[in-house]
């Protein structure tokens, strides 16, 4: 594992910017309810379509990422919101990423 | 449908592009009475392997952009594989050289990740997010690109 002049982190093909390394943990939930529910959206035909996540839970699918957006933005304003495609790629993706974002929070 | 046609330079095909807060952000701060922050002048390479666009850090932290989420992306322009960093929501606008404000392209509401790129010519990637909506043809031949939206 690298870490950048610029503060960004470089491991194992990916390259983790140096405000997502500061910031995921205020994610960390939403991310975690995106990995479990995945399987299941994938399987129901959701892949290229655009979750909004709020804690434990799914509030809503959406086609377009700015209609997710504005759901979001409706609902808690200006608060960081979570919209996330869902992809086929991401449970592999995922699973390579997150052991190296969880070894950030060791001392 | 406008065209905006210039030369090559050698980091590529470069357009002006000005970046500012989402309208639904600059709706709530007018309907607050408070200033609406300008907008941010920043040059642009449009970059057909990168599969969103991406804004440098500064411009994001001078903006104080809300936070949309977190994206894992494909930027092989980028050197190391795939990039996970933090979206936020802008206003974009391909800034067409004649200044005719009708012919420059808008793309309102677009999540956009904050990424370093300070050590270029340029602020922003414009992806296949935004290419999706152009039509965009390389001519390496005549060192000229043309962009149609």
């Amino acid at each position: 594992m690298i870490t950048t002049a610029n503060g960004e982190i470089i491991a194992d093909g990916f390259r983790i910017t140096a405000s997502a390394a500061k910031h995921w943990r205020i994610y960390e939930k939403e991310i975690e309810t995106y990995l479990r529910e995945l399987p299941r959206l994938l399987a129901e035909g959701h892949a290229d379509q655009y979750a909004l996540i709020k804690g434990a839970e799914i509030l809503g699918l959406w086609e377009d990422e700015s209609d997710a957006t504005r759901s979001g933005r409706e609902k808690f304003g200006h608060d960081p919101i979570f919209v996330m495609k869902i992809d086929r790629r991401d449970p592999e993706r995922y699973a390579r990423l997150m052991p190296i974002l969880k070894s950030l929070c060791q001392p | 449908m406008p065209t905006l046609k210039d030369d090559l330079t050698p980091a590529g095909a470069l357009v002006e592009t000005e970046i500012g807060l989402c309208s639904t952000k600059v709706q709530g701060i007018r309907h607050a009475l408070r200033p609406v922050p300008s907008t941010f002048r920043c040059r642009a390479l449009l970059d057909t392997g990168a599969e969103r666009t991406c804004v440098d850090e500064a411009v994001c932290q001078a903006l104080q952009l809300d936070y949309q989420g977190m994206a894992l992306v494909n930027i092989p322009s980028q050197q190391v594989g795939l990039a996970f960093g933090v979206k936020h929501d802008v206003d974009l606008t391909i800034l067409h050289p004649s200044g005719n404000a009708r012919h420059h392209l808008i793309v309102r509401d677009l999540a956009v990740i904050e990424l370093a790129l300070n050590n270029f010519d340029f602020q922003v990637l414009i992806g296949r997010d935004v290419l999706a909506h152009c039509r965009f043809l390389y001519d390496g031949m005549f060192d000229r690109f043309y962009l149609r939206f």
